[in-house]
C-alpha cells in the first residue's frame, strides 16, 4: 500500500450496513483508496500527535 | 472495521483471527458489534496500523476467541499468544495460561483459571447504563497511569454503589447529558491507589472507555463521566475534522490548569468544562447538593468565560474549529443566564482572577 497525504477533512466511508465477512472479501478499488486515505490519516503528524492517553496535551499532563 | 480490514489484507494470521470475527458478526450482529467496539481493540489496531508492530501480542486473535465464545462456537481452537501469564478475552474475562503461544477455545474459559469481567447494567427511569469495570485486562493499561489490580468483592460492590447513585443523578437532573453518558461509555477502569486523588483519563483512541479513582464519591462521578465523554467525542471529531492548525507554536490560558496549554488542550477543556458546567447548574436544583453545586457552576462558568476569551484570540482554529468555538460560545451564553447569587457569583470570578494572576507570566503569546 503507498503512503499518501493526509486529508485535512476525513470522509469515511460507511461500512456499518455491511458484514465484517462481506468487507474482509470485499477488493472494490473505491473500498482500498478509503483504506488508503484512513491508514494516511492515521499515520499523519496530526494523527499521531493526537495519539496515546490524553497525549493532545504534554507528556506526563492531565486531561484538561 | 476499515482499520480491521486493513490489517487482515497484509498480514495471513491477522486475517484469520478477522475471519473469525466475520463469522460471529453474521450470527449475531449485535453481539460482535460490541466486540468490534471493544477500546482496547481499537487502541491496539490504531496502534499497530501506525507503527507496524506493538511490542506486544496482537489483540485481535484474543477478539477473535471472544467472538467464537459469543458464535457459541465452544470446540473453536484459536492461536492466542498469552500476555503476561494471561489470555484477555474482550468484554468476558481473562484465563491465566503460563508459556508462549498456544491454542484456546471458548470452552477452556471456565474453571478456577477463569476470571469473569464484571458487567454492571443501572437502570433509572428506564434509561439504562451498561458498563463493565475492566481489571483485568492486561491491555487496559494505555492510559498512561497505574491502573487498579482486580477490585476485591467489597471494592467493587462500593463502585457499583457509587455508580448507581451517580446513574441516578444524572438521569435525575442531565437527563440529555445521561443519554449521551448511556450511548457513549463502555468501559471503567479503576485506577491504582496512590494516583492523584479524583483523578480521571481518556484515551484518544480508547472511545467510551474511561479510567478513574475509583473511590469517587458518586456527585464526581457522574461529573466525571460526562467530563470524560466530552474528551472522547471531541478526539472522535478530531479524527476527522481538523479543529486547529497543530503548528500553532502558542500556549493558552486555561482556568482549570496550573499551566499554559497549546490551542488543542484548550479546546479539549472548553468542551469537557461546558458539559460539566451544565451538570452542576442542574444539581442546584437537587435538595441536598444545592450549595455544592451552585459553588462548583460559579467557578467553572468564570472558567469557561475566560476561556472563551483565550480561544478566540487563537489565530490557529480551522474555520471547523471557529465554528466549534462559535457553538460552544453559544452554551456558554446560555449558562451565562443561570441565576446564581451574587456571593457565589463573585466568588467565582475571584477565583479565575487569583488563578490567572498567579499563572500568567508564563503564557506565550504567538
Amino acid at each position: 500500500m503507498t503512503e499518501q497525504p493526509a486529508p485535512d477533512h476525513l470522509v469515511v466511508v460507511d461500512v456499518l450496513t455491511q458484514g465484517l465477512s462481506h468487507l474482509l472479501r470485499d477488493e472494490d478499488p473505491e473500498l482500498a483508496r478509503w483504506i488508503e486515505e484512513l491508514v494516511a490519516t492515521l499515520k499523519s503528524p496530526r494523527q499521531t500527535t493526537l495519539a496515546g492517553w490524553n497525549s493532545f496535551l504534554d507528556p506526563g499532563a492531565d486531561s484538561s | 472495521m476499515l482499520v480491521l480490514k486493513s490489517l487482515a489484507d497484509t498480514d495471513d494470521a491477522l486475517a484469520a483471527s478477522a475471519h473469525l470475527l466475520g463469522q460471529a458478526h453474521r450470527l449475531d450482529p449485535a453481539a460482535a458489534d460490541v466486540l468490534l467496539d471493544h477500546p482496547w481493540l481499537a487502541v491496539w489496531a490504531i496502534d499497530r496500523v501506525r507503527h507496524g508492530a506493538t511490542g506486544r501480542p496482537d489483540y485481535l486473535p484474543f477478539a477473535a476467541l471472544a467472538a467464537a465464545a459469543l458464535s457459541g462456537r465452544s470446540d473453536a481452537a484459536v492461536p492466542v499468544t498469552p500476555r503476561a501469564g494471561l489470555v484477555p478475552v474482550p468484554g468476558l474475562g481473562v484465563l491465566r495460561r503460563r508459556g508462549g503461544s498456544t491454542t484456546v477455545t471458548p470452552a477452556d474459559l471456565t474453571g478456577r483459571r477463569w476470571t469473569p469481567t464484571r458487567w454492571w447494567r443501572f437502570t433509572d427511569q428506564s434509561v439504562t447504563l451498561d458498563l463493565r469495570v475492566d481489571d483485568l485486562d492486561p491491555y487496559r493499561d494505555c492510559f498512561g497511569l497505574p491502573v487498579a489490580a482486580r477490585l476485591s468483592a467489597p471494592e467493587a460492590a462500593e463502585l457499583e454503589r457509587s455508580v448507581a447513585h451517580a446513574w441516578h443523578l444524572l438521569v435525575g437532573y442531565a437527563p440529555t447529558h445521561a443519554a449521551e453518558v448511556a450511548a457513549g461509555i463502555s468501559t471503567f477502569v479503576p485506577l491504582a491507589d496512590g494516583t492523584e486523588r479524583g483523578h480521571s483519563v481518556t484515551h484518544a483512541d480508547a472511545f467510551g472507555a474511561l479510567a478513574a479513582d475509583a473511590n469517587l464519591d458518586p456527585v464526581d462521578l457522574a461529573v466525571t463521566m460526562v467530563h470524560e465523554l466530552q474528551h472522547s467525542k471531541l478526539n472522535a471529531v478530531l479524527g476527522l475534522v481538523q479543529l486547529h492548525e497543530p503548528t500553532d507554536p502558542a500556549h493558552y490560558f486555561a482556568p482549570w490548569r496550573p499551566d499554559p496549554r497549546p490551542i488543542g488542550g484548550l479546546l479539549h477543556g472548553t468542551y469537557a468544562f461546558t458539559a460539566v458546567a451544565e451538570v452542576w447548574a442542574a444539581l442546584r436544583a437537587h435538595p441536598d447538593l444545592a450549595a455544592q453545586a451552585t459553588a462548583r457552576f460559579a467557578v467553572v462558568r468564570a472558567q469557561l468565560e475566560r476561556a472563551l476569551v483565550e480561544l478566540r484570540r487563537a489565530g490557529s482554529l480551522t474555520s471547523a474549529g471557529r465554528l466549534w468555538a462559535d457553538r460552544l460560545a453559544e452554551r456558554i451564553g446560555q449558562l451565562a443566564t443561570v441565576p446564581v447569587p451574587a456571593s457565589a457569583d463573585a466568588a467565582g470570578r475571584r477565583e479565575v482572577a487569583e488563578a490567572e494572576r498567579a499563572r500568567r507570566p508564563t503564557i506565550t503569546t504567538g
